[in-house]
């Protein structure tokens, strides 16, 4: 009747979440202009990859996408989970971004998602799997939802599965930050010496030093067929304050992607792994720095699940505002219907988020 | 008073003591332990269950009672005055309802109600409202009825008894406003001061004709009473005569009010005030005409503020001044506290403006390059624009609010436009201005909305035209930092900063060294201190909140509402009606557009117009699985978009070619294609012999036919079939009730069914012919006898091997050999025959004699036996009575018994009886060594438990048996149990 059909956005921007939040929110979505000026337009294979995911992990859903991919209309269906998925990520984006949406999806599935993934573990865009094993999947757990129906598992660095479970979210009051108790991490490398790990490690605790002494990077090297098809070595950090806020941060170095390799043949000279040791601890002092529960990677996946809650107060306090995040508060606005109040605290440069969840409930789900 | 009791005033009185012996407490105790224990002493058996069938019907009841009354528990989200109780009086026509209503209404306000239309609100109590409302008689009004109702009346008319009602809506819509209204009758708790008008507003019945003047936004409901109309048309003869005076101005002025054709707000559609002197900006002309209006009116004190930013928008204004002024009325609060913001206020052009000057921030000659752009910027604009030109006039170091430089955009200078992304950009990252909200949200009402409506995901088409761009610059903007209004920007959720300060400057190190465990901890605690005392004082609350984990369900609900409440009540009115919602029990004015203009021509206040919303996920067609149960509060166990509804069905074959294990199928399929798609499926053969699990693909050349794999050999007469399952569809079907759109009186009527449709056409229902089922012919099968070929039957062992059956007496007819004789051999084959029948008639009569003497001579026998037996018989007695009296004599006293007792057991010609005797407790003596033919073990039981144990009883045996009931005691033995074996006769 009056009701509008089918929400009408433009653009590639931010297309993990605006199909994330019309899933949840069941509303379907037509994206129309994505990439029409560029020269190669269209989805990225990427981003049809998450549509396969999507298509995979879900049930009576439509997805239409045009010739030229500049135009989809999705209906969002339930979302059904299951055992026993596999999903091949591709080589354009690391796991991570798929991990990210999985994670909301995963907990308003039917049953539980139990999948293996396929790509890369580490890249420069996207937060690496040690970031997700170590605080992402920690995060969860101020919104009431168990550790332990979480697991995600690396395999081999390339393909890790990962095990979901869906639970009733609560709402959360999380504002105090704490003070840094200890820095832990992992490096990894695959296919490079077992030495660079040492050297990344010792550059970073260079830094630390100065700050904490109760800093332990972990090495996880790895070589022959799981260490996957190409070079590189990267770390990722986390420092944990003394109230259980996790802040993490990853650096990775390794040669570009397979679609930049094609510009320029020539192979580029790779930071040195001192430089990425000195990089990473830089980043995650930056964090430390800004303040915040969570750092600046997790705070779009904050706000969503803030606005997922029931109908209750949720307060967190995160550092500045990224423009992801901010996107994704515009988002959760357009979506969930939800507004955040946003107060500035001068006092410690930090942000102070209050929102009534949207009550979002799991009805695939079937109450015993 | 005993003055001990007055001296000590916080003694504890004596506590009562409960008597714990005496003829009170005997009472008491008979009492319970009568109550208690008399069902179990009484009949136990009969509380005991006896069917089992019975106990599951009562279990399952006492389930369904502990069902009802356990609920969810569901968390109570309403904060502040509690609605009014909605009580729904429901009963057929003609019982009283309207009284009912009326009466109640009397009770609680002491006011006559004339009619009842519509719900009617009334304050009942220091913090309770009751709204009555009168069922509707139809069906569809009773079920809205329902659905609100807190409390339902149920009136029967008593002639009749319960009687059964034979016989709404309009659709969904979006609302496009929701504003809230003061409380008609607010709770005497609420109301700030009671005035003597108060007293009338103890009730709100807008459409019963009775209540106050009321302020409904932009509709006054005045009530004046009937005896109080005097100007009204219908009363315009009478009125003059019941005055008596002449015409009065204020009289005239009413009377004219009641001629005119034209509302105020149409009238003033039609005129149009112009406040500047200047023409709309046009594209926002339509949606502010009626701001306009209602601003120049100023009706509504409350919404005037954002209505009139509206307005000075629709003028054509920058939007820069009414940003800034509704930020310092929104967020006063925040710029309060920031210290370094001060306002300027700034006379320009006429008009005012207000700017955010900063005094002491850090990062300015960061910004100032920034800023100085943004100037030129805003110049361009303005000098493009032609409008106020007063805008650029920002010194360096001077945060003019910050939504100017967004909303410059919205014009679009393309080749500024990555520069002051930048800028922008830099802004949000440095900066922690008040209006954060703002610069996340955006302002709709100002220009700022080009940014907004891409924000917003290019919910507007404009937009998008805007970003015809030229590719270059396109792809320059992309190699920058993410920016806001790319909107192919990469999708990344990780931010990397551009630069990356040195940690080991001992600077930065000290600025963060408080915030490890290794740093101050004075300082650090400082710092969330200090945030506390900014925002939340709930402290305590957010401890109690973590120690209330293992709480209890609905107590850690209880501190959940507390802290909500308590997380609310901080924030202004508006931000919390934004964030929350208006609370329950709020008056609301909800503005719903394009609704059929039925809706309102046919609005009947006896049929309340009931809206509901849609929640997440509800709006689309799907299958809920729930349980109902008789009570009725039922929750949805699943949701599901698509329900799995199959057939099944049988696909038969048969085999045209077999060979070992595997045949050629025929039948079963119609293509390949078919056969491709049933893979792999399990099949079975009619007499479920085979089960055969593949099915593989065979014939290029012979269409559907496969080739399957059985466990064993099938024969060619088997019949083959498929079981499989076919989804079957289920029409969705959705038609909206739509009994709003027209009068009540009229009985709704739908869309007609197909079903409906061909009832009344009298079609009948189309079917595939296929799909009828047809008797199954089949030939009766049969069987050939088995047979072993004789090499094989060389081979078996002789069990197996096929015996040679007994050769037949009779050889068959058509064997026999017919013989013919001649006449001399048939009169000697005739005479042997007569011989032959003389023999045998001679032999018959010859038995009969011998049978007929037989039978006489036993009968004579028989006779003689009789006689025989009784004489024996005598005999016996009297030799018995002889001996009986001759052993009386000689053994008086004595405790042997006489021999004679061998014939108490059993008759002599018998075969050896086995004796069953009864021992008792006691043990008597007995000499019996011929008198028993006993040659194997004997059971013996006892007389208690049947149970059987064996005794030796040789010829050399003696049995004692002593009598309970003389020895030793006990009962005697009944003549049914007593074998009468032994008996004392002493």
């Amino acid at each position: 009747m009056g009701r509008e059909k089918a929400r009408r956005l433009s653009g590639s921007r931010h297309f993990r979440q605006r199909l994330v939040l019309a899933t949840l929110t069941c509303s379907p979505v037509t994206i129309e202009d994505i990439r029409s000026g560029d020269a190669a337009p269209g989805l990225r294979p990427h981003e049809v990859s998450l549509l396969r995911l999507l298509d995979k992990i879900s049930d009576h859903h439509s997805i239409d996408l045009n010739e030229t991919g500049t135009k989809l209309r999705y209906k969002p269906g339930v979302i059904i989970g299951g055992k026993n998925l596999e999903h091949d990520c591709g080589v354009h984006r690391g796991i991570g971004y798929f991990l990210e949406p999985l994670i909301l999806l995963g907990l308003f599935a039917r049953a539980p998602i139990s999948i293996r993934l396929k790509g890369i573990t580490n890249d420069t865009k996207d937060p690496s799997v040690d970031t997700f094993r170590m605080s992402t999947l920690h995060m969860l757990k101020h919104f009431g939802v168990p550790i332990e129906g979480l697991e995600l598992k690396i395999d081999s660095r390339g393909s890790p599965p990962l095990g979901g479970g869906e639970v009733f979210l609560q709402a959360t009051h999380w504002i105090e930050e704490g003070m840094v108790k200890r820095i832990r991490g992992v490096s990894f490398s695959t296919r490079v010496s077992a030495q660079i790990e040492h050297r990344i490690i010792y550059a970073a605790r260079g830094i630390f030093n100065r700050f904490i002494p109760d800093v332990h990077i972990f090495t996880d090297h790895r070589s022959g067929p799981t260490g996957g098809k190409s070079a590189g070595y990267g770390v990722s950090l986390v420092a944990e304050t003394t109230t259980g806020c996790l802040l993490s941060i990853d650096a990775t170095v390794s040669y570009p992607n397979v679609d930049e390799i094609n510009d320029d043949s020539e192979r580029p000279e790779l930071m040195s792994p001192e430089d990425l040791g000195v990089q990473a601890a830089s980043m995650l002092l930056e964090e430390v720095a800004q303040g915040g529960v969570v750092d600046s990677t997790h705070q779009g996946l904050l706000f969503i699940l803030c606005a997922l809650c029931p109908p209750d107060v949720t307060k967190v306090r995160v550092g500045q505002l990224t423009p992801h995040a901010i996107e994704t508060l515009r988002n959760i606005r357009d979506f969930l219907d939800v507004k955040f109040i946003i107060k500035p605290d001068p006092n410690s440069n930090t942000v102070t988020l209050k929102c009534m969840g949207a009550g979002v409930k799991n009805l695939a789900r079937k109450i015993s | 008073m005993p003055p001990a009791d007055t001296g000590g005033g916080e003694q504890p009185h004596k506590a009562h003591r409960q008597s714990k012996s005496g003829a009170k407490a005997r009472k008491k105790k008979g009492k319970g332990k009568g109550d208690e224990a008399g069902g179990d002493q009484k009949n136990p058996k009969a509380f005991a269950f006896k069917s089992a069938v019975k106990a599951k019907r009562l279990q399952s009841r006492a389930a369904e009672i502990e069902q009802r009354r356990l609920h969810v528990p569901i968390m109570d989200r309403s904060i502040g005055e509690p609605p009014p109780f909605v009580v729904v009086v429901q009963g057929p026509p003609q019982v009283g309802k309207s009284l009912l209503i009326k009466c109640l209404v009397k009770r609680y306000t002491k006011q006559n109600l004339s009619e009842v239309r519509g719900p009617i609100t009334v304050v009942s109590g220091k913090s309770r409202r009751v709204q009555f409302l009168e069922c509707p008689n139809d069906i569809n009004g009773m079920i809205d009825a329902a659905k609100i109702a807190d409390l339902a009346l149920l009136l029967i008319d008593g002639s009749y008894g319960f009687e059964m009602v034979h016989i709404t809506g309009a659709g969904d819509f979006s609302l496009s406003g929701v504003t809230g209204l003061a409380d008609p009758c607010p709770l005497p708790s609420a109301a700030k001061k009671r005035g003597l008008r108060d007293k009338e507003k103890l009730f709100y019945a807008p459409m019963s004709g009775l209540g106050d003047l009321l302020y409904d936004k932009d509709a006054v409901y005045i009530n004046i009473n009937d005896h109080l109309v005097q100007f009204s048309k219908n009363d315009d003869n009478d009125a003059p005569k019941k005055q008596g005076k002449g015409n009065d101005v204020g009289v005239a002025l009413v009377k004219n009010l009641q001629n005119t054709r034209y509302s105020v707000d149409e009238k003033l559609e039609q005129s149009f005030i112009n406040f500047f002197g200047r023409r709309p900006a046009a594209q926002s002309m339509e949606s502010n005409v009626e701001d306009n209006v209602i601003s120049a009116s100023q009706q509504d004190k409350k919404d005037a503020n954002f209505r009139n930013t509206g307005t000075m928008e629709s003028n054509g204004h920058s939007e820069c001044s009414s940003d800034s002024e509704e930020e310092n009325d929104d967020a006063t609060q925040i710029n309060d506290r920031d210290v370094d913001l001060r306002e300027e206020v700034v006379f320009h052009n006429g008009r005012l403006r207000r700017r955010a000057v900063s005094t002491n921030f850090e990062d300015v000659d960061e910004e100032g390059t920034d800023e100085d752009e943004d100037e030129d910027e805003d110049e361009d604009e303005d000098d493009s624009n032609k409008e106020d030109s007063g805008d650029g006039q920002f010194s360096g170091g001077s945060v003019s609010s910050d939504d100017s430089g967004e909303a410059s955009d919205s014009d679009g200078e393309s080749e500024n436009a990555s520069k002051w992304k930048e800028s922008l950009l830099a802004r949000t990252l440095s900066s922690h201005s008040a209006n954060l909200m703002q610069l996340v949200y955006g302002q709709q009402s100002s220009k700022l909305e080009g940014m907004v409506s891409k924000d917003n995901s290019g919910e507007t088409d404009s937009s998008d035209e805007e970003f015809f761009v030229p590719k270059g610059q396109k792809k320059q903007a992309k190699n920058e930092l993410p920016s806001f209004d790319d909107i192919d920007a990469e999708d990344c959720s990780k931010f990397i900063k551009a630069d990356q300060r040195d940690w080991s400057n001992e600077q930065l190190i000290n600025s963060i060294r408080d915030r490890f465990v290794t740093g101050n901890w004075s300082k650090a605690a400082l710092r969330g201190k200090e945030l506390n005392e900014n925002g939340e004082e709930d402290e305590e609350v957010y401890g109690d909140f973590e120690d209330l984990e293992t709480g209890e369900l609905k107590e850690e609900m209880e501190i959940r509402k507390q802290l909500n409440i308590s997380e609310l009540n901080e924030l202004d009115e508006d931000t919390r009606v934004e964030i929350e919602g208006f609370r329950t029990g709020t008056y609301v004015r909800l503005e719903v557009h394009d609704v059929p203009f039925e809706l309102v021509e046919h609005f009947d206040p006896r049929h309340p117009i009931l809206v509901g919303g849609i929640g997440l996920g509800e709006d689309n067609t799907g299958y809920m699985q729930v349980p109902f149960r008789i009570t009725a509060t039922g929750w949805i166990q699943e949701f599901n978009n698509s329900a799995r509804i199959v057939k099944k069905i049988k696909l038969t074959g048969e085999p045209c070619k077999i060979f070992k294990k595997t045949a050629l199928i025929r039948g079963m399929f119609t293509s390949a294609l078919e056969v491709a798609r049933f893979e792999g499926a399990a099949i079975r053969t009619a007499a479920k012999i085979e089960l055969g699990d593949m099915l593989k693909r065979k014939g290029e050349n012979t269409e559907g036919i496969a080739r399957c794999t059985f466990e064993d050999k099938i024969l060619m007469s088997d019949i083959v079939f498929l079981r499989a399952w076919v989804n079957v569809d289920v029409p969705t079907y959705c038609n909206l009730v739509t009994t709003a759109l027209q009068p009540r009186e009229q009985a709704w009527q739908g869309m007609r069914t197909t079903a409906e449709l061909r009832r009344a056409h009298n079609i009948p229902i189309p079917y595939n012919k296929d799909s009828v089922y047809k008797p199954i012919e089949r030939k009766t099968r049969k069987f050939n006898p088995l047979e072993i070929p004789a090499k094989l039957q060389h081979l078996l062992p002789f069990k197996s091997k096929p015996k040679d059956t007994p050769k037949q007496k009779k050889v068959p007819i058509e064997k026999r050999v017919p013989v013919v004789m001649d006449p001399i051999e048939r009169r000697k084959h005739a005479a042997l025959q007569q011989l032959m029948l003389l023999k045998h008639e001679k032999a018959r009569k010859k038995r009969i004699k011998e049978e007929k003497k037989k039978k006489a001579y036993e009968a004579e026998k028989a006779k003689t036996e009789l006689l025989t037996k009784k004489r024996q018989r005598e005999e016996r007695r009297e030799r018995y009575r002889e001996e009986d009296k001759r052993q009386k004599h000689e053994d008086t006293g004595s405790k042997y018994l006489p021999p004679t007792l061998a014939s108490v057991a059993e008759p002599a010609e018998g075969p050896p009886q086995r004796l069953h005797l009864r021992l008792r407790h006691g043990i008597e003596v007995i000499s019996s060594p011929d008198l028993f033919n006993i040659s194997t073990p004997n059971l013996i039981t006892g007389d208690g438990n049947n149970q059987q144990f064996p005794i030796l009883l040789g010829p050399g045996t003696a049995m004692q048996t002593m009598y309970q009931l003389i020895n030793v005691g006990g009962q005697a033995i009944s003549l049914s149990k007593d074998t009468d074996g032994y008996r004392f006769l002493g």
